[in-house]
């Protein structure tokens, strides 16, 4: 693809001339803001599409176009009224939207269906192959409640399970915008309980139900964090602990070189890098690596 | 610069409309814009038509037989041409703009701009009630989607740099499958060209650049490649017994298929698939956990442990 097709006029004039015979009367500013351009680009096309037409070229041949008023509309200009074809990257990005959205959806909603059908009509015209999985751990009820929560500004029940405490919770929130974090979808609320801005993550949400209005929201989620800081050296799979400690590492790296992290609290730390198999050690600091090796070894004493 | 852009359109009108195929002499007689020697004639219909075949428009050719001393003529047919001749339902054409709204302000916004553009040209679309806003996970899509999704439409092979577990870079060739998404990450599988075995890559570990072979139709895809293979996953559910505190543990208890109690202890039976990610997450739970059993479980447990208690002692 290389060049930035979306510049070139004939293109333009290409999906300009069905545009304005569906909008007729369409506005030039709205033009330009749909067609990502300027109201002189808009009008330079509209003057290039004034002198096409079929051959022949008089009166009777010629696209005719009103826009003296600064709102558009065109006539004589059925060969070229209906859309183009969508591009192959342009099916793939509707294709693969098509397949997210159904994703996100129960298979009971009302247009579960319809999509499938739209999806298998797309993809049988076309090569274009659908994603084989598409995995994102919440459950789409959870999402929907959520949504509705968000958009009539309610609390929301939920029971969630903290996987860094590894404990189990019922809270009252009050859910304000969906974020992504790393790959993971959470849920930026105000906890009732904690009084206070918490990150809640969908996958990890079980029991949602809707509360009731909410009255007023303070102020949005800026709250400082204290981060803990800390070194680690790699022994294997440099790859794995790097994206998990979000830290580069240069592929001639060795294992002597000490890479500094900061993550929120030490349970986090100890547990992942338990989890990681000695794949990494921390280096620094003492206190963190004493905690290690005793919950280590409190752990090895099972089997002892 | 525009009266470039009207000869383009005005040919693109005529090839549109004509019921038989056009020859060039037609062509330069009637559309206006074509001028001057024939040879420039010629060189400027020449270019005229590679760039609107860039511009993803299909201009078929006849005469090319050559049992026949027809002169080349040319048309463009319009079911090839427009979006479709059967027609959207209106509902059809929201779901459409909805799926390519979902891109909007993201890695293929410009994509999603011109099916925007496109749509819009259709009748009125309808308003969805019901549709939640989309999971925003899978949004962010790595730059090389459209190219992968292209080579696995046209069987074409990829080559790309990869980062691989030590943080080395090698070269890659592969013939591509499939792709997938999962927890916010794009992969994409396929034949390793030079291992000659399934992998499984994922895109944001690409470096540099990615190039599509130019051959196309170079492989075919096997059927029914399951989602299980593509991660490479043995497909067999291995058995382990745990004991966990009372309380603790709530992931590895979703796991089990039968638990049994005593005051401080609960003894579970889980499947698993991976032992690596079992182990993982038996060692974050450290001695809330035990393994029981399978021993091999428990002696790869066990010198984790015992490395982590040398390592930072």
């Amino acid at each position: 693809m290389g060049k930035n097709l979306s510049q070139n006029q004939v293109e333009r004039l290409l999906d300009l001339v069905p545009y304005l015979t569906a909008n007729s009367g369409v506005s030039l500013e709205k033009i330009a803001n749909d067609f990502a351009t300027t109201k002189a680009n808009v009008i330079d096309d509209l003057n290039t599409l004034w002198m096409c037409g079929l051959p022949g070229y008089t009166p009777l041949e010629l696209i005719d176009l009103s826009f003296d008023t600064g709102y558009v509309s065109i006539r004589n200009a059925d060969v070229l009224s209906k859309p183009r074809k969508l591009s192959s990257a342009e099916l793939s990005a509707v294709i693969v939207g098509l397949s997210i959205l159904r994703e996100s959806i129960s298979v009971s909603n009302p247009h579960y269906e319809s999509l499938c059908e739209l999806i298998t009509r797309l993809t049988s015209t076309s090569n274009i192959p659908v994603p084989a999985l598409l995995s994102s751990d919440v459950a789409p009820e959870i999402r929907l409640i959520a949504e509705e929560a968000i958009k009539t500004q309610r609390n929301m029940s939920i029971s969630y399970h903290s996987f860094n405490k590894d404990s189990e919770s019922i809270r009252e929130i009050y859910p304000l915008s969906f974020q992504i974090i790393e790959g993971r979808e959470y849920l930026e609320s105000f906890c009732h309980q904690s009084q206070d801005f918490r990150l809640f993550r969908l996958d990890r949400m079980k029991e949602v139900s809707l509360g009731n209005e909410h009255k007023s929201v303070s102020t949005p989620f800026s709250k400082d964090v204290v981060l803990r800081e800390f070194s680690i050296r790699i022994l294997e799979n440099a790859r794995k602990v790097s994206e998990t400690f979000h830290i580069d590492v240069n592929a001639d790296f060795s294992s002597s070189d000490i890479f500094r992290c900061n993550a929120f609290n030490d349970d986090w730390i100890i547990r992942t890098i338990c989890s990681l198999e000695a794949l990494a050690i921390v280096f620094e600091p003492s206190d963190l690596r004493k905690l290690i090796s005793a919950r280590a070894e409190r752990a090895l004493s099972l089997y002892r | 610069m525009s009266r470039k852009s009207e000869r383009l359109v005005n040919l693109v009108i005529a090839l549109l409309a004509t019921k038989r195929n056009l020859t060039k002499s037609e062509i330069f007689r009637t559309i206006e814009g074509y001028e001057g020697s024939i040879e420039s004639m010629e060189r400027m219909f020449e270019r005229d038509k590679d760039e609107l075949r860039s511009l993803g428009v299909e201009i078929e050719v006849s005469g090319l037989d050559p049992l026949f001393d027809d002169e080349q003529g040319y048309r463009i047919r319009p079911e090839n041409f427009v979006l479709d001749t059967k027609g959207y339902s209106p509902t059809q054409i929201a779901y459409m703009s909805l799926a390519a709204q979902m891109w909007k302000n993201a890695s293929l916004d410009e994509v999603s701009q011109r099916v925007l553009r496109k749509l819009s040209g259709l009748t009125e679309s309808m308003d969805i009630a019901e549709m939640p806003a989309v999971a925003p996970l899978t949004l962010s899509a790595p730059k090389f989607l459209n190219e992968i999704i292209s080579a696995i439409a046209e069987k074409r092979s990829i080559e790309f740099s990869y980062i691989d577990t030590e943080m080395k870079v090698k070269a890659r060739s592969v013939n591509v499958y499939s792709y997938f998404s999962s927890h916010g990450f794009w992969y994409f599988s396929g034949m390793d060209i030079e291992k000659k075995e399934l992998r499984t890559f994922r895109c944001d570990r690409i470096q540099g650049d990615l190039n599509i072979s130019k051959k196309s139709q170079a492989y075919e895809i096997p059927e029914g490649l399951k989602a299980f293979q593509i991660f490479g996953e043995k497909q067999s559910l291995s058995r382990a017994i745990l004991r966990l505190r009372i309380g603790r543990g709530t992931q590895l208890r979703s796991m089990s298929i039968s638990t049994e109690s005593d005051n401080e202890h609960d003894l579970i039976d889980i499947e698993y698939s991976s032992e690596s990610e079992l182990v993982a997450l038996i060692l974050w739970h450290l001695d809330d956990v035990e393994v029981i059993s399978p021993p091999s479980l428990k002696l790869r447990v066990m010198n984790a442990l015992e490395s982590l208690v040398n390592l930072h002692g």
